[in-house]
């Protein structure tokens, strides 16, 4: 089969040129903002010498640390609501009939298909309508709302691939429906409890657009602070900024990666 | 290990079961089915598949419940009860061990969900693994295990609960032709040590008649026949039952004074046969009946034997030969020879005789 | 399959079993054949119970109410907005039922009340059309042949190269869209290789540029699960028999992804048609697409009947592309599944 694959390559030799090309379109982009993140100079993007200080800066700077205390404050509540909920659905999918499954399925998958925008201006309509005061509130519950289906994904995933037998083993050996979950579902779906929490934190902590529409103006998210950087005008600050996520994000995924293959 | 059979048996009382079927409309999978099953009793559900025996046993075990009818344990009515509420264990076909924990966590399970605490269970666990001769392998996970040594521990994990009832659904269906032979032996060796109640389901026949004290053969979600084994392969209750059993060739008789007249015109003695007259009317109105011949029951005679055919092929299958004729009617006989006996060339005419009362008349 | 069950959720107590059957199945159910829950048998009050399995199909309600409340009713009130009026003071909404809004989408109404046409918005949408077309047709081109080469790849190095493909999709997407301000403004890199700036950013192009770089990962990752599954032996088998390169690329290997495909190309499509950031900090005010029209309104320009109406004219947009495709997808014979 290898030998086979690799005649078959040298038919395509474009192929690997534009599999070259695409890898180096993807990954250049950000070691551009990483190789600007080292410039001394305050004009952004005129290269004038290595230096460290605006990392310094990015360290120093208070309303940076509270936009990301903000950021995790709310990329944790929503990972673990998110992914309780996605339990639930995932468990109950099965014992539903199709039409009803399929009408679950639609909810739980609206958040992924809907343009970000359309529902970012609905929910604030919802909260205005409502007369909920935007917040940190408002900012959660709205990310526990998205990130159900991406925490949804592996669990379900997970469950497809066990046997559906050992549920019933468990019960016909004397455990109770709730002992069946604590002692046999819940240990048994853990690793794509982890993956599904992994994809709703990393989800949460990315999302820009709905908590611009639903943060109001008190609370601030390290995107929304980017932005707002942005707006300001371009400073090598945001590029020590957007370093410092991109390693974070970098070593959470290599991580994700490798616990991942260790298991198998 | 060994659990007194303190019930009074289990009683199957009309249980009937009906599922939406995929492509609508409803499939009955158990019409009315009654049986039952003594204690300390090895009994067993056989049928092809499909036909309403593993849902009998779920619905023992309380996976499935029934749409009409009572499952009852001794004096308790079950099948009110969750599976988990029930003095009744049951060993998968896939055997379904928790891989997440070892073969002694697995065995240890459920008698931690009584209360147990793991180290109260610990020797009884022990116990368990030693009946099913797997001692060794405690610290193990199920996925190190072959199939037959999970085959054990599923085993030893129902039945380290001391159930009333132990329920086994085509247990060795997924083992290969000669570890399934050992554990045939082995289970009827658990079954007659713990005295527990056994009710084995499989489409297997031999298996059913080997292993049997008793068995029901299932036909389209009904009860053809319960009986011995004997009874069963010697006295089917049906067509059905002759077809699914063993190795039968089937004749169309007609009843008359002398005996039956086949369709070639040949005449089979009425002493030939036995059955026809318990069945009633089997044949219907015109007085026709169907003679079920077994191979063992058939022998090749001289020119004076009631019946005549035509050898179509001779087959050495080791133990014996099997001779395969054609009788004067068209009909197909298979007949077995011992080896060492002459046996004819394909294209000889015989004289073929039915050992006395051996012709088992059948309803059709 | 499903009887009459009781309602059990993880963690609570298990209700008595008369209960009728939780709504949601019940009601989502009609026509097939069940049997009565609760029903009385010889016994008297009998307990029916479910059948033990991995889940009580109630287990979904928590989740699926609160996408409901959450996803579903926001829908509604939008939907609802659009046809009010704007509040008094710009804020929220008010006053009866009208169309104006839509209307407006299309004519500007003078001062004499007559009604001209006005092509700003419908330019809007065009060009948000347009530009998520082009990056769906870019992102396919260039996504087929390495999806193709990466699953001719031995298993390790696929896995690897999966991989890559993931991180940037992983990584903040803010970040990565900031990384193409920094690299064509005119002080950037792009304009240093060339000597001369040349004018990239804020231009329809470098929204271009940011869509495709953002939506690249949604079209390889689908169009690379179909190709894995394919026997490139078959490739082979065509060549042998004497097909040209690209007949067996039309012949063989594109029919094999084209689930993929069809899936890669709504991954795309959708987000793109309702991009924001994209066009705001590459765009400029140059290429103003859908989701800055409805930033715009609801922001700076305090029209939420307008915006609300340009949502669900996206809305609507984005429902017809997913009812094409799924037919496309069907008259392929294949099944597309995006999740």
């Amino acid at each position: 089969m290898n030998r086979t694959r690799r005649v078959d390559l040298r038919r395509f030799p474009a192929f690997a040129t534009v599999s070259v090309l695409l890898l180096v379109f993807l990954y250049l982009p950000l070691l551009v903002v990483v190789v600007y993140a080292f410039n001394t100079g305050r004009i952004a993007t005129i290269w004038e010498g290595f230096s460290l200080h605006w990392f310094g800066d990015v360290v120093a700077n208070a309303d940076i640390r509270n936009a990301t205390l903000t950021s995790l404050q709310v990329a944790a509540v929503a990972t673990v609501c998110s992914v309780v909920l996605a339990i639930g659905i995932a468990l109950g999918l099965a014992a539903l009939r199709r039409t009803a499954r399929g009408a679950v399925m639609l909810v739980a998958g609206a958040p992924l298909v809907l343009p970000e925008i359309v529902l970012a201006v609905a929910t604030l309509a919802m909260f205005a309508f409502l007369d909920v005061p935007l917040g940190m509130t408002t900012v959660t519950l709205a990310h526990i709302a998205f990130c159900v289906p991406f925490a949804l994904l592996p669990i379900r995933a997970r469950l497809a691939d066990m046997d559906q037998r050992v549920f019933e083993a468990a019960a016909d050996l004397g455990a109770s429906p709730w002992r069946v979950f604590r002692r046999v579902t819940l240990p048994l779906l853990a690793p794509g409890i982890v993956a599904g929490a992994l994809m709703a934190f990393i989800v949460s902590l990315d999302d820009f657009l709905i908590t611009f529409f639903v943060a109001g103006p008190g609370t601030t998210t390290l995107p929304i602070y980017i932005y707002g950087m942005l707006r300001v005008g371009i400073t090598p600050a945001v590029n020590a900024l957007s370093t410092l996520i991109l390693l974070v994000s970098l070593l959470v995924l290599a991580a994700a990666y490798f616990a991942g293959r260790k298991r198998g | 290990m060994t659990s007194a059979a303190s019930h009074d048996g289990l009683r199957i009382k009309g249980v009937t079961r009906r599922f939406p079927a995929p492509e609508g409309g409803i499939v009955t999978a158990l019409d009315d089915v009654s049986l039952a099953i003594e204690p300390a009793e090895f009994f067993v559900l056989l049928g092809p598949s499909g036909c309403g025996k593993t849902t009998l046993l779920r619905t023992i075990a309380g996976l499935e419940y029934p749409d009409e009818g009572e499952v009852w344990l001794g004096s308790e009515r079950l099948d009110v009860l969750p599976p988990y509420k029930r003095r009744v264990n049951t060993v998968f076909q896939s055997y379904a061990l928790f891989p997440h924990l070892t073969v002694a966590e697995n065995v240890s399970f459920g008698l931690e969900m009584e209360g147990m605490s793991r180290k109260e269970a610990a020797p009884l666990v022990a116990e368990a693994l030693e009946l099913v001769r797997l001692p060794e392998h405690g610290r193990r996970r199920p996925a190190q295990l072959s199939g037959g040594q999970q085959q054990r521990v599923a085993l030893a994990r129902a039945l380290a609960k001391r159930p009333e009832v132990l329920l086994l659904d085509e247990p060795l269906a997924a083992l290969d032709l000669k570890l399934r032979r050992g554990m045939q032996t082995e289970l009827k060796r658990i079954q007659q040590t713990t005295g527990v109640t056994f009710v084995f389901v499989t489409h297997d026949q031999e298996e059913a008649i080997s292993l049997g004290d008793r068995l029901a053969v299932f036909q389209e979600g009904t009860v053809a026949q319960v009986g011995t084994p004997q009874e069963v392969y010697e006295r089917p209750a049906n067509r059905f039952v002759a077809d699914f059993i063993g190795e039968t060739s089937f004749l169309t008789a007609e009843r008359t004074d002398a005996g039956f007249r086949l369709r070639g015109g040949d005449v089979l003695p009425a002493d030939r046969v036995s059955g026809a007259g318990d069945m009633g009317d089997t044949g219907g109105g015109g007085g026709e009946v169907t003679i079920a011949l077994r191979p063992e029951h058939l022998v090749i005679g001289g020119a004076d034997a009631p019946l005549h055919g035509v050898v179509r092929e001779s087959v050495y299958v080791g133990s014996d030969v099997r001779v395969g004729a054609e009788l004067a009617g068209g009909e197909q006989v298979v007949v077995r020879l011992p080896v060492g006996a002459a046996f004819p060339e394909p294209g000889t005419r015989v004289g073929l005789d039915v050992l006395p009362g051996r012709g088992w008349a059948v309803a059709s | 399959m499903t009887d009459p069950v009781t309602p059990l959720t993880p963690g609570t107590a298990q209700p008595p079993a008369d209960d009728p059957a939780d709504g949601l199945a019940a009601s989502a159910a009609p026509g097939t054949a069940r049997t009565r829950p609760g029903r009385a048998s010889s016994s008297g009050a009998r307990r029916v119970h479910r059948p033990a399995g991995q889940g009580a199909r109630s287990s979904v309600l928590p989740g699926t109410l609160f996408l409901l409340a959450l996803v579903g009713a926001p829908l509604v009130i939008v939907v609802a907005y659009s046809f009010m009026s704007r509040g008094m003071f710009g804020v929220g909404v008010a006053g009866p039922f009208s169309v104006d809004s839509y209307v407006r989408l299309l004519f500007d109404t003078q001062l004499d009340g007559s009604k001209i046409f006005d092509p700003r918005y419908i330019g809007v949408f065009w060009q948000s059309i347009w530009l998520a077309a082009l990056t769906t047709v870019c992102c396919a081109v260039l996504a087929f042949p390495m999806a193709v080469w990466m699953a001719t790849r031995s298993p390790r190095t696929r896995a690897l190269l999966v991989f890559a493909v993931t991180i940037p999709f992983w990584t903040n997407t803010l970040v990565r869209t900031y990384a193409w301000v920094l690299i064509l403004n005119d002080n950037g890199p792009v304009s240093g290789l060339l000597g001369t700036p040349i004018g990239l950013l804020y231009t329809p192009f470098a929204t271009a540029v940011g869509l495709v770089y953002v939506s690249l990962p949604f079209m390889i990752l689908p169009v690379y699960s179909s190709a894995e599954k394919f026997d490139f032996r078959l490739a082979e088998a065509a060549y042998d028999l004497g097909a040209r390169r690209l007949t067996i690329l039309r012949r063989v290997v594109y029919p094999a992804v084209r689930p993929g495909l069809v899936a890669g190309v709504v991954l795309v499509f959708i987000p793109s048609l309702g991009a924001f950031l994209q066009p705001q900090l590459l765009g400029g005010g140059k290429s103003l697409m859908i989701g800055n029209l409805i930033e715009q309104q609801f922001g700076a320009s305090r029209n939420w009947p307008l915006g609300s109406a340009v949502a669900v004219a996206l809305l609507v947009l984005t429902l017809l592309t997913l009812m094409g495709f799924a037919l496309a997808g069907r008259r392929g014979g294949q099944k597309v599944s995006l999740m």
